[in-house]
């Protein structure tokens, strides 16, 4: 191993070292050792007024849609045969539709609502959301369906045929329907379990081609945007918003700081058993307005893993030229991480993820890590503000899993703060509310960061929980999406 | 807690300021593109392949297609046929006959009850004018997709023409 600039406070020097050793031996880099730096200036604040005025728009939009809806019906057409069916019919496609396009929109990394939410109390609702924009949708097929035939009084079969058969644009909209309940049925947690993150991902891209195909129908025969002008430009603002919204940051912003930063692979190095950092070069570092605790999802642009995204945490913060990630070899890309060599380019979405320093209220802070979750503790314990009081807990089931500790040590140290290790299966450290008191007397007092394995996570909250702190001062995110 | 109770209000909010506006009284009076005789000249401009009926070309290139200059005045009048109406709405025609002729069909009543009924009506209503036209008859083949519309009009319209005692 090569010496390294370990104790070097400077980071421009420190990154001025790496370099000169990059071109002095560019084949030994692992001995890279990242420096641990202190950043107290904030940075990067979310504005909750924004989810506050998105929240409001939201809301507003909801109740114009149905109102419209509401105010195109007339009480004669109430009345006849199949009247009550059609109208419930017509109201529960405009409020699944806005409902979908809402849902849509929470996971378009729209700044407003990801830096205060959180991606992952996004990608939650996104997911409690979506079922009930289905059920309204097939609510909508079956009403509908069933007023018109009980306006001919004819059959239920006869009424679907004529009105896929007939209405201008069906055919359209019963492939969107389709469409649409193919990314329901698959995100199911047992549909969900047997297919690949790719093959779940493809079905659920078409729901964007299922939104769009959607549109045209309703615009063409929808009774509350056919003979009403301001309704149809409303109901065209939405779906342009929206799209717009998809594209600019889902496409365009992470396309554009892919190329802006220039991102390459210099270096790979272990951290630990199936644990390797991976350090990445780019321009313009400074720029990225990233907080310690996030995450970006990386593609490593090498031929058969190109096309997958991988959510991983800065494990430090931006030490430009540089960025790092560590990554413990998980799941089906455990082999391509091999695949991974100084040179790769590398594609970046994000940062994501409100699991920040502004998440928190308080000033005394506990963090807690289990394995290679220590990532964004690490990161954030570069970015925590001067005057925080830490406690920090790292997990790991033996000492070789306990990655990045002294980095984690050095940070802590330097800011005064305690550290407590706890090393065993789950036998050997039971994870106990008495143990967690006795590590860390004034928990209710604190603000809890915590990061691992979503068991651990879900046990230490309980403990939490149970020793009396709230959960409005406990922040974790999870990676499983 | 607190931006649902945002997203709540919002809805209220924004419900009530679309219901304060002003809206067109629903059911709509189903409006066909001009007269029958602007119907007449777009199909016959777009029918592609047979020739157009050179009746209804030279009538539709004339500005005004009622009055016929030669004959006496009593060879064209106007028959009302009988009020229909189902579960979408009503309609009611209206027969130009001109010299034993029809040369035009219009509405006195055509509503829909909603707005999905109105937008098949207005598609299919030059349509079903044109065909009855060339036809002659109320016999006509229909509008596919729009199957009640077009039995309204067939019956509205065989009413009519029993009325002015057509052969047809």
């Amino acid at each position: 191993m090569a010496p390294t600039a370990a104790h070097d406070r400077d980071r421009r020097s420190a990154a001025a070292e790496h370099a000169h050793r990059r071109d002095a031996a560019p084949r030994h880099r692992r001995g890279y050792r990242w420096v641990p730096t202190l950043h107290h200036r904030a940075r990067h604040a979310p504005n909750p007024l924004h989810t506050d005025v998105v929240s409001w728009l939201i809301g507003i939009g909801m109740g114009m849609t149905l109102a419209l809806g509401v105010r195109a019906e007339s009480w004669s057409a109430l009345t006849k045969p199949g009247g009550i069916a059609t109208f419930g019919g017509r109201l529960s496609a405009l409020a699944g539709t806005y409902l979908m396009l809402v849902v849509v929109l929470l996971i378009s990394r729209l700044p407003a609502i990801e830096r205060s939410m959180g991606h992952d109390k996004l990608v939650r609702w996104h997911r409690q959301l979506a079922p009930i924009a289905l059920c309204l949708i097939v609510a909508h097929g079956l009403l509908i369906t069933l007023g018109y035939a009980q306006g001919a009084s004819r059959g239920v079969l006869h009424a679907f045929w004529v009105i896929v058969t007939t209405l201008p644009g069906m055919l359209m909209a019963t492939a969107g329907f389709a469409l649409f309940m193919a990314a329901g049925l698959t995100s199911y947690r047992i549909a969900r379990r047997r297919l690949t993150h790719e093959a779940w991902w493809l079905v659920h891209l078409t729901t964007y081609l299922a939104i769009s195909l959607s549109f045209f129908p309703q615009v063409w025969t929808g009774s509350a945007f056919i003979s009403d002008p301001l309704a149809k430009l409303w109901w065209t603002s939405v779906y342009f918003l929206v799209a717009a919204a998809i594209v600019w940051y889902r496409a365009l912003v992470p396309l554009w700081r892919s190329l802006y930063h220039h991102l390459r692979v210099v270096a790979v190095y272990p951290e630990g058993p199936g644990t390797v950092s991976i350090v990445i070069e780019g321009r313009h570092l400074d720029r990225l307005p990233v907080n310690g605790g996030q995450f970006l999802q990386w593609r490593f642009l090498r031929p058969g893993i190109w096309w997958q995204a991988h959510p991983y945490s800065l494990s430090a913060m931006p030490l430009p030229p540089y960025l790092r990630v560590t990554v413990k070899q998980l799941g089906d890309h455990s082999g391509e991480l091999a695949r991974i060599t100084p040179g790769t380019r590398v594609a970046i979405e994000g940062p994501y993820g409100a699991f920040t320093r502004h998440a928190a209220e308080r000033h005394k802070l506990l963090l807690v890590a289990a394995g290679v979750g220590v990532t964004p503790i690490r990161a954030m314990l570069e970015d925590l503000p001067a005057h925080a009081d830490i406690d920090v807990i790292l997990r790991a089931n033996n000492e070789s899993e306990l990655v990045l500790d002294e980095e984690v040590e050095e940070l802590v140290t330097k800011r005064g703060g305690r550290l407590h290790r706890l090393v065993g299966d789950r036998r050997e450290v039971p994870l106990t509310p008495s143990l967690v008191h006795q590590l860390v007397p004034d928990l209710r007092e604190r603000e809890l960061y915590i990061c691992g394995p979503e068991g651990f996570t879900e046990r230490f909250i309980a403990v939490a929980r149970h020793l009396g702190l709230r959960s409005d001062h406990i922040h974790h995110e999870q990676f499983a999406f | 807690m607190r931006r649902s109770s945002m997203i709540m209000s919002g809805t209220v909010l924004g419900a009530a300021g679309v219901m304060v506006l002003p809206h067109p009284s629903t059911p709509q009076q189903v409006a066909i593109a001009g007269n029958a005789g602007a119907v007449k000249a777009k199909h016959a401009k777009h029918s592609s392949g047979g020739a157009p009926k050179p009746a209804a070309t030279t009538q539709a290139t004339t500005p005004k297609p009622k009055p016929k200059p030669k004959p006496a005045a009593p060879a064209t009048k106007t028959v009302v046929g009988s009020l229909v109406s189902d579960p979408y709405g009503q309609m009611q025609v209206k027969m130009t006959v001109t010299n034993g002729r029809i040369t035009n069909v219009g509405f006195t009543s055509f509503v829909a009850n909603d707005g999905q009924s109105m937008s098949i009506d207005q598609y299919a209503a030059p349509i079903l004018i044109h065909e009855s036209i060339a036809a002659q008859s109320a016999h006509i083949q229909g509008v596919s997709g729009a199957t009640y519309t077009s039995n309204e009009y067939m019956q509205s319209l065989q009413a009519a023409i029993d009325k002015a005692g057509l052969k047809a």
